[in-house]
C-alpha cells in the first residue's frame, strides 16, 4: 500500500513539474527509462483505479510510438473486469490497437468479451462487437457469432449500427460463417430499421459484401429506390452522400428520373459540398433519360451552375480544386453550361497554384465569342504575376483562345505582341542579353496562331522578327522563331542571315530546334533559291553526316532526295497546305468523357482517368502489357511527317499533349471489351492437351476435356476470385516448365485476355511472357491454359518459403491473387543421368552432410516400378544393390536440379523406404529428395 | 521488378484485390507534424501498411510536378492520398477505393472542427495532450472506413475522456478594442461544455457573420470586379437543445436578375444551408429555424456580386524621375463608416527584377505604420496597424534600378495586393434582424448571452498597374 501511494505522489510531482495539469496526455510520451515496464506493471496492479487509468494511458502512448509493451498485456487484460466505464473503454482502446498488430495474443481475452457482450451499457456491448471485428483471425469466428447475432437484434440502435458494420468485417474473414448464421438476412432486415444510422450502415455493409462476391446480395429495385429517397431526408449529411451515390448506379425510366431529380434538387444547396457534388452527379445522369426537354434545360441552366460556383467561392482551396476538376468534365458534355459565368473563374490573388491552373483550364473551355474580351483582359493581367508557372500557362491559354475562336485571334495576337514588345532583350552581355521569358513564350504561342491562320498576320511577323533569334534562349520559343523565319522567308528580308546564324549554332539547338531549322532552311531555299542554295547544301550535309539523331538524319535524307529528284514536287510537298490545327489540350476522348461523367464526384473525376486505371488492379499500379495496346501505338505513330515541327509549344504543353495521347490510348484499351460472341484469336501453342494428357498417363481423353486434371489443386475459390475458380499445378514438358491452370467461370462475363505475374520466389521462376494464351472462357464454362515459365536469376528471392509461388493473374474481373505450391521435381532437367563411375567419385567429393527422409506405406514398392516412375520425372536410375544380410534393396539415382547435381540413395525395406541425398547445397538435396520420394507415396 | 513490394498494399490481405465498384471506404486517417512525424494514426481496415505515412510525406515534401504545392489529392501505387493542412499539421486520408473526393475533404474539415471543439484550440501540443481522447473520438467518428457521424453534439454521449486545455500563446500585442461590449475572440477557444450542462459553463451562443471580400481595381481606381463570399457561423454553448430562430434582412433577394428588391436591399447570388436549417419561413420572412448542434457549425454560406460599398480604395501613381529611378506612390482610402476601423492592414507589391534598392516613406508624423523591402522576394511591404473610416494614408517608394527602365516597367511592378480586417462591419449590409431562443419548457424564460459579430476580411484584394 505504501509503495503505491508513494508512486502516486511521484506522479503528482512529475506532472507539477511540467505545469500542464494532471490530465495532460503528452507526458505519457516522455522517454522510456530502464525499468519502465516494471513500474507500469506495478501501477497496472494498483488498487486505485485512477492509478490504473493513468498506467493504461501510458501503455497506449508507448504503443502508438511503436514501443513494445506486449509484456504488459496480461496485466491490462486483468483490468477488463472493472466496473468503471472509463477504464473499461481504455482497456478496449488498448486491445483494439493491439488487435491490429498482434491478433493472436488478443485471443486470450475472448472469454471476457463474451461476458461484456451482455453488459448493461450499450456502449460496452457495442465496444465488444467493434473490437472483435478488428481481430482478423479465422480462429475467432466462433466467438464472433453469438455476440454479433445478439448485437444485430439489440434494442439499442448504437449497438445495431455497430453490429451491421461488423458483419462486413466478418465476411472478409469468413464468408461461410456469415452465410451459416444467416447474417445477410439479418442485415437486409436492418434496411427497414427505424434508425437512419443503422440503415446507412446496413446499406454500406451490404454493398461491400456485394462487391466481394459475384452474388446479388444488394441490388436497387424500384421499391428500394423509394425507400432510399425516403431515407435520404432522415440521414446525416454523410448518409445522404452514400444514398445519392447508390442512386447514381440505378438506371431509371424517364418518369422515375423526373421524380428523383425533383427530390434531389434541394440537396444542391446543402452546405456540405460532398452532398451537392453527389447531387449534381445524380441529376446529370438522370437528365439523360428525361424525355421532358423543358425540364432538362431548366434544371441544367437554372439549378446546376450556381451550386457549383458557390463551392468555388468558399475559402477551402481543396474543395475548389475538386469542383474545378469536375466542372472541367461536365463542360466537355455540356459545353455551354457556364458561358455566362466566366468571371467566377477569374483567378484570385491568393488562390494556390493548383487552383489557378485549373481555373485557366476551365476558362479556356468556357471561352466563346461573347465573353472572350473579358477573359483576354484577365489573361493579359496575369502576365505580370510573379509565379512563372502560372504566367506561362496564362500565355498558353491566350493561344488556346485564339485557336478556338476565329474572331478572337486578332485581339489575342495584340496581347501577345504587347508581351513581346514589353519584354525585349537588353543590350548587355550573357544572361542580361536574353529576352524575358514572357516574351519568349508569347512568341511561341504566336507561332501557333500563325499556323492556324496563315497569311493573316504578316505585319506582326515583321515586327517580332525584327531582331531574329537575338536573345532567344528557351528551346520551345527558339524552334518557334525558326519556324516563323522559314514559313515567312518571303517577307522577312533578313531571314537568310538569321537562319545562317542559327546554322552556325546548330549543335547548340535542341532536337526540336534542329528539326525546325532543317525544314525552315529548305523552305527558304524553295522560296528564295538564290539566298538559300549554299545554306541548304551545307545544312543537309551536316544533318546527314555529322548528326547521330536518326530522326534528323532521315529527314535530311528525305529532303535531299526530294530536292535532287524534282524541285517542283518538293515545293508542292513542303510548301503545301498544312492540316488545320485545333485546340484539344486536355480534351478527352468522348468515350472517356462518358465514363468520367458517370464517375463525377469520385476520384476518377479528379484524376480524369477511368477508375480501373488507378484503383488497385488497374494498369497503372501493375504494369501489365496487353498486346492490343501495341496495335494502337502503331496507329498513333503514322501521322507524323511534316507536322512534326508543329510541336513548338513550350515544354509543358507538349508534355500535356503527350499525356493526353497516352491517356486516350490507355483508356481506349481499357474500355475496349470485345463482344462476348467473338472468340479470341487461335492460340499458337503446342498441342497442350495431348501432351498434358500423355504426361499424366490418363487414358480417358474425354474426361480431360470436361474435368479439371486431378493433378491440379484448387488455388482460388470462386468467391475470392470474383466468380472465377482456379485450379493450378506445374508440369515439365520438353525441358520447359509450365504452369497449368484450369478455370471455372461462374461470373457473368466472358473471360479472356489474361495476364500473369509471379512474385519473386525461392527458385526464381518467372513467366516467359506476360500474356496468357487461353481460349475465351464463357460464363458457366471452363477453360485451361498452360503457361510457360522460365528461371531467371533476377526473380530469385532466397527469403521466400521454398515451395511458395505467389501469382497475380489479371482478368476481366480484376487482378486475382493466389499462391500455387511448387512441386520441386519440375526443376529436374533431362540431362541428369550420371555414369556409375562418375556417380561414385561425385558422391565422395560432396560434403558429408546428407538429407534424409523416411517413407512408410509406399504406394509403389517394386524396384522396377520405382525406376520407371522416377525416370519419368527425370530422376535417373544409376545402380542397384541388394544387401544379402539385411534383405534390403539399395537403389541409386542421379538428377540435375536446374544445374545442381543431386545424388540419391533409396533403401527399400518392404513397404517402407529410407532415402538419403547429397548435393553441394544441402537445401537443394532436401527439396529434391522430398520431391522424388513424393512420387512414390 | 518486384511489383508486390513496390506497392504499399498488403499482400496477405484476402481482400486485397477488390473490384472497381464505387465504394466509400477510407483506409486510414493520420495526422503528421510539419516534420513528418506521425502524431495520430488510425487504421480502419487493415488493408494498407503503415508506411503510407512516409510515402505521403515524401510526395508532398518533394513534389516535383508542375504544381509547386502538391495538389490535395494524388495517387501513388494504387493508394489514394487526400490531405489538408491545418495549422501546419497534415490531416491525411488514404483509400484504395474510388471514393468521393469532396466527401473526403469535407470529412477532414469536420474532423478538424471536432478536434477543435473537444480540445479548445488546435495545435500540435493540444493534440499530443489529448491523444487518448482523440483516439476515442476517431473510433466513434468512423467504423470500418465508413463515416459514423461528425457532430460534436452526438459524439459527446460516447466520449469519456476529459479534454486538457492547452493555453494559447499570448499574442505580442492585443488587438485594439473598438467596443468594450464584445467578448474577446478567444471566447470561442474553449472546449464545448459536454458532460453536464447544468453545472457547466455559461449559457451563451456566438453568431459570426464573416464576409471575405475580393476586389480587382484598375490602375485608375475603377473596380473591375468585386465579390463577397459570406458565411454565417455559429457556436452554441446553450443548455438543453432549444429551437432558434435567426432572422435576416426582410428585403433580402436571392438569385441574379431577380431585381425585385428596392434600392439598397441586399442581393445574394446564391446560398446554401446547414442540414439542420428549416426554411419554411425563409421564402416569406427570411427566417431560418433550427436546433443548433453543439460546437461550431456553418448555418449558411452566401455569395454576392452585386454592387456594395467598397471598404478600401487603392490609388497608385507613377513618377518616372530618371532612367534608373521609378517612384510609386500608393494611396489608400478607408471608405467605411467613421466609427469603424480596419486593422492588421498589409499592402504589398513586387518590384522589377533589376531593382537594386528601394526606400519607402510613409506620411510625416504618422504612427503605427512601418515599411519593409524584402530583397529576396523583391517585395515591398507596408503595414498599418489601424486605420479609421474616412482617413487615408500614402506610401512613397523610390525604386532604384540597375538598368534603364523601359515603357514596360509598370508591368513589372505590381499588382498591389492588400490584406485587412474590419471588425463590427460588413459591406453587404446583411444583418441579423434577431436571434430568438425558443423556450424549451413552457413558462421558462431563458436569456442566454447572444454574441453577434460582424467581421470583414480581405480575400483577393488587388490593384492592377
Amino acid at each position: 500500500m505504501s509503495s503505491s501511494s508513494s508512486k502516486r505522489n511521484k506522479n503528482k510531482k512529475k506532472s507539477k513539474k511540467e505545469k500542464k495539469g494532471p490530465g495532460n496526455d503528452s507526458r505519457y510520451f516522455s522517454t522510456t527509462k530502464k525499468g519502465e515496464i516494471a513500474e507500469l506493471k506495478s501501477e497496472l496492479n494498483d488498487l486505485s483505479e485512477e492509478v490504473v487509468k493513468d498506467a493504461v494511458k501510458k501503455v497506449i502512448a508507448s504503443m502508438t510510438v511503436g514501443k513494445d509493451v506486449s509484456a504488459l498485456f496480461p496485466d491490462v487484460l486483468k483490468r477488463m473486469t472493472t466496473q468503471d466505464i472509463e477504464l473499461k473503454k481504455l482497456v478496449y482502446l488498448y486491445i483494439i490497437t493491439y488487435a491490429r498488430s498482434n491478433p493472436k495474443v488478443v485471443l486470450l481475452s475472448v472469454n471476457s468479451f463474451t461476458k461484456d457482450a451482455k453488459h448493461r451499457s450499450p456502449l460496452i456491448r457495442a465496444l465488444v462487437i467493434r473490437t472483435i471485428g478488428c481481430i482478423r483471425l479465422p480462429d475467432v469466428v466462433d466467438y464472433f457469432c453469438n455476440p454479433l447475432s445478439d448485437g444485430l437484434k439489440d434494442q439499442d440502435p448504437y449497438v445495431r449500427k455497430t453490429a451491421a458494420v461488423c458483419v462486413a468485417k466478418l465476411y472478409d474473414i469468413s464468408p461461410e460463417a456469415v452465410e451459416e448464421h444467416g447474417f445477410l438476412k439479418a442485415l437486409r432486415a436492418l434496411i427497414s430499421d427505424e434508425n437512419a444510422m443503422v440503415v446507412a450502415n446496413a446499406v454500406a455493409a451490404l454493398s461491400e459484401i456485394a462487391e466481394s462476391t459475384a452474388k446479388d446480395v444488394f441490388k436497387i429495385t424500384p421499391d428500394m429506390l423509394n425507400k432510399l429517397l425516403a431515407a435520404m431526408n432522415e440521414c446525416t449529411e454523410w448518409g445522404q452522400v452514400f444514398i445519392l451515390d447508390c442512386l447514381s448506379k440505378y438506371n431509371p425510366t424517364s418518369k422515375q428520373a423526373e421524380t428523383v431529380i425533383e427530390r434531389v434538387v434541394p440537396r444542391l444547396i446543402h452546405a456540405n459540398s460532398a452532398v451537392a457534388m453527389s447531387a449534381v452527379k445524380v441529376i446529370i445522369k438522370y437528365l439523360d433519360v428525361v424525355e421532358n426537354n423543358s425540364m432538362r434545360s431548366y434544371v441544367m441552366r437554372e439549378k446546376i451552375p450556381n451550386p457549383l460556383i458557390t463551392i468555388l467561392s468558399g475559402d477551402k482551396p481543396e474543395l475548389q480544386y475538386v469542383a474545378l476538376r469536375n466542372i472541367n468534365i461536365i463542360l466537355q458534355k455540356e459545353t455551354r453550361l457556364l458561358d455566362k459565368h466566366i468571371r467566377h473563374f477569374f483567378c484570385k490573388y491568393n488562390d494556390p497554384l493548383y487552383v489557378k491552373l485549373e481555373k485557366l483550364e476551365v476558362m479556356a473551355r468556357i471561352a466563346n465569342n461573347e465573353n472572350y474580351e473579358k477573359l483576354l483582359m484577365e489573361l493579359r493581367a496575369y502576365g505580370s504575376e510573379v509565379d512563372e508557372t502560372f504566367v506561362r500557362k496564362s500565355i498558353a491559354t491566350i493561344g488556346r483562345v485564339a485557336v478556338k475562336l476565329d474572331t478572337a485571334a486578332r485581339k489575342c495576337m495584340r496581347v501577345l505582341l504587347d508581351f513581346v514588345k514589353s519584354n525585349p532583350g537588353g543590350g548587355g552581355e550573357g544572361k542580361e542579353r536574353s529576352v524575358g521569358y514572357v516574351a519568349q513564350n508569347a512568341l511561341a504561342v504566336m507561332a501557333d496562331i500563325l499556323r492556324k491562320y496563315p497569311n493573316r498576320f504578316e505585319k506582326v511577323v515583321e515586327i517580332v522578327c525584327k531582331n531574329g533569334m537575338e536573345g532567344y534562349d528557351e528551346e520551345g520559343p527558339q524552334a518557334a522563331m525558326i519556324w516563323i523565319l522559314g514559313e515567312y522567308a518571303n517577307i522577312i528580308a533578313n531571314a537568310p542571315e538569321y537562319l545562317e546564324e542559327c546554322i552556325e549554332e546548330f549543335h547548340d539547338l535542341d532536337e526540336r530546334g534542329q528539326l525546325a531549322l532543317l525544314t525552315a532552311t529548305v523552305k527558304l531555299f524553295l522560296k528564295r533559291p538564290d539566298d538559300g542554295k549554299s545554306m541548304v547544301q551545307g545544312l543537309l550535309k551536316k544533318a546527314s553526316s555529322v548528326v547521330e539523331n536518326p530522326d534528323l538524319r532521315d529527314r535530311a535524307y528525305v529532303y535531299w532526295r526530294m530536292l535532287a529528284t524534282d524541285a517542283k514536287v518538293a515545293q508542292q510537298v513542303i510548301l503545301g497546305d498544312k492540316p488545320k490545327m485545333k485546340d484539344d489540350t486536355g480534351k478527352l476522348d468522348p468515350s472517356v468523357v462518358k465514363v468520367l461523367v458517370s464517375n463525377l464526384a469520385s476520384l476518377a473525376s479528379v484524376y480524369h482517368k477511368p477508375p480501373e486505371l488507378f484503383i488497385h488492379g488497374g494498369k497503372e499500379s501493375f504494369e501489365f502489357k496487353v498486346h492490343s495496346q501495341r496495335d494502337l501505338d502503331d496507329d498513333e505513330d503514322e501521322d507524323e511527317d511534316e507536322e512534326e515541327d508543329e510541336d513548338e509549344d513550350e515544354d509543358e504543353e507538349e508534355e500535356e499533349v503527350k499525356e493526353t495521347k497516352r491517356k486516350k490510348k490507355s483508356s481506349r484499351t481499357a474500355l475496349r471489351s470485345p463482344p462476348a460472341s467473338k472468340p479470341s484469336p487461335k492460340p499458337k501453342k503446342p498441342n497442350t492437351i495431348d501432351i498434358l494428357h500423355d504426361f499424366m498417363g490418363d487414358d480417358d481423353a474425354e474426361a480431360v476435356e470436361e474435368e479439371p486434371p486431378s493433378d491440379l489443386k484448387m488455388v482460388l475459390n470462386s468467391s475470392k476470385g470474383k466468380g472465377l475458380e482456379i485450379l493450378a499445378g506445374y508440369s515439365r514438358r520438353d525441358g520447359d516448365i509450365y504452369l497449368d491452370m484450369h478455370f471455372n467461370n461462374s461470373s457473368s462475363i466472358v473471360l479472356d485476355q489474361f495476364a500473369i505475374k509471379l512474385n519473386k520466389n525461392f527458385v526464381g521462376l518467372a513467366p516467359a511472357s506476360g500474356k496468357v494464351i487461353c481460349d475465351a472462357v464463357p460464363p458457366g464454362g471452363s477453360g485451361r491454359a498452360s503457361h510457360k515459365l522460365v528461371l531467371k536469376p533476377e526473380a530469385v528471392n532466397p527469403d521466400m518459403a521454398a515451395g511458395l509461388i505467389q501469382i497475380a493473374l489479371k482478368t476481366k474481373v480484376g487482378v486475382l491473387y493466389f499462391s500455387a505450391t511448387l512441386n520441386y521435381d519440375v526443376l529436374f532437367t533431362e540431362n541428369g543421368k550420371m555414369q556409375q563411375a562418375k556417380y561414385l567419385s561425385t558422391w565422395k567429393g560432396l560434403p558429408a552432410e546428407e538429407a534424409d527422409i523416411k517413407v512408410s506405406n509406399l504406394k509403389i514398392q517394386s524396384p522396377d516400378k520405382i525406376k520407371a516412375v522416377l525416370g519419368k520425372a527425370n530422376v535417373f536410375f544409376v545402380a542397384s544393390r541388394r544387401a544379402k544380410s539385411t534383405g534390403k534393396t539399395h537403389l541409386y539415382f542421379s538428377l540435375n536440379a536446374n544445374g545442381t547435381p543431386v545424388l540419391i540413395e533409396l533403401t527399400l525395406n518392404g513397404s517402407s523406404l529410407k532415402g538419403a541425398a547429397k548435393s553441394k547445397d544441402i537445401n537443394i538435396a532436401r527439396l529434391a529428395l522430398a520431391a522424388a520420394t513424393d512420387k512414390l507415396r | 521488378t518486384d511489383f508486390f513490394k513496390t506497392s504499399a498494399l498488403l499482400w496477405s490481405t484476402p481482400n486485397a484485390a477488390r473490384p472497381l465498384a464505387h465504394q466509400m471506404a477510407i483506409s486510414q486517417l493520420f495526422l503528421l507534424s510539419p516534420r513528418g512525424d506521425s502524431i495520430i494514426h488510425r487504421d480502419y481496415r487493415g488493408e494498407l501498411e503503415r508506411s503510407t505515412t512516409e510515402v505521403f510525406f515524401k510526395n508532398v515534401k518533394f513534389y516535383q510536378g508542375k504544381h509547386q504545392e502538391a495538389p490535395p489529392i494524388f495517387n501513388v501505387d494504387g493508394v489514394n492520398y487526400m490531405y489538408m493542412k491545418k495549422n501546419g499539421i497534415f490531416f491525411v486520408l488514404t483509400s484504395i477505393d474510388n471514393v468521393s473526393p469532396s466527401l473526403a475533404m469535407e470529412f477532414l474539415l469536420r474532423v478538424t472542427k471536432v478536434f477543435k471543439d473537444y480540445c479548445g484550440i488546435f495545435s500540435e501540443e493540444s493534440i499530443r495532450s489529448n491523444f487518448i481522447l482523440l483516439y476515442e473520438l476517431l473510433d466513434e467518428i468512423m467504423d470500418n472506413g465508413y463515416i459514423q457521424g461528425t457532430s460534436s453534439d452526438t459524439l459527446k454521449s460516447y466520449i469519456f475522456n476529459e479534454p486538457v486545455v492547452v493555453e494559447k500563446k499570448k499574442m505580442k500585442f492585443q488587438l485594439p478594442k473598438f467596443n468594450p461590449k464584445t467578448t474577446s475572440s478567444d471566447a470561442t477557444n474553449k472546449p464545448i461544455s459536454f458532460k453536464d450542462s447544468k453545472t457547466g459553463g455559461k449559457d451563451e451562443i456566438f453568431v459570426d457573420i464573416f464576409e471575405r471580400i475580393s476586389i480587382t481595381f484598375h490602375s485608375n481606381g475603377n473596380v473591375l470586379h468585386s465579390s463577397i463570399d459570406g458565411t454565417i457561423q455559429m457556436k452554441s454553448y446553450l443548455s438543453g437543445n432549444p429551437e432558434l430562430k435567426l432572422a435576416l434582412n426582410e428585403d433580402l433577394t436571392i438569385g441574379v436578375g431577380n431585381k425585385t428588391g428596392s434600392y439598397g436591399s441586399v442581393e445574394i447570388d446564391d446560398c446554401n444551408f446547414h442540414e439542420c436549417v428549416r426554411l419554411d419561413e425563409f421564402e416569406s420572412q427570411r427566417i431560418m429555424s433550427f436546433h443548433p448542434p453543439d460546437g461550431e457549425f456553418v448555418v449558411m454560406n452566401y455569395r454576392i456580386t452585386s454592387d456594395f460599398r467598397i471598404p478600401f480604395r487603392i490609388f497608385p501613381f507613377f513618377e518616372l524621375s530618371s532612367p534608373y529611378k521609378v517612384e510609386l506612390i500608393v494611396k489608400i482610402r478607408a471608405d467605411i463608416p467613421e466609427t469603424n476601423g480596419g486593422t492588421n492592414i498589409v499592402v504589398q507589391f513586387p518590384v522589377p527584377k533589376s531593382t537594386s534598392s528601394v526606400s519607402s516613406q510613409t506620411g510625416i508624423g504618422v504612427q503605427g505604420q512601418n515599411t519593409e523591402y524584402d530583397s529576396k522576394k523583391q517585395m515591398v511591404l507596408w503595414r498599418i496597424k489601424k486605420m479609421l473610416g474616412g482617413t487615408e494614408h500614402t506610401l512613397r517608394s523610390k525604386i532604384v534600378l540597375t538598368k534603364a527602365h523601359t515603357n514596360s516597367v509598370k508591368k513589372e511592378i505590381g499588382p498591389i495586393s492588400m490584406q485587412f480586417e474590419v471588425p463590427l462591419y460588413n459591406p453587404s449590409s446583411l444583418q441579423v434582424r434577431y436571434l430568438r431562443i425558443m423556450p424549451t419548457a413552457p413558462g421558462q424564460s431563458t436569456n442566454p448571452y447572444r454574441w453577434v459579430r460582424y467581421v470583414t476580411k480581405s480575400q483577393s484584394y488587388v490593384c492592377r498597374l
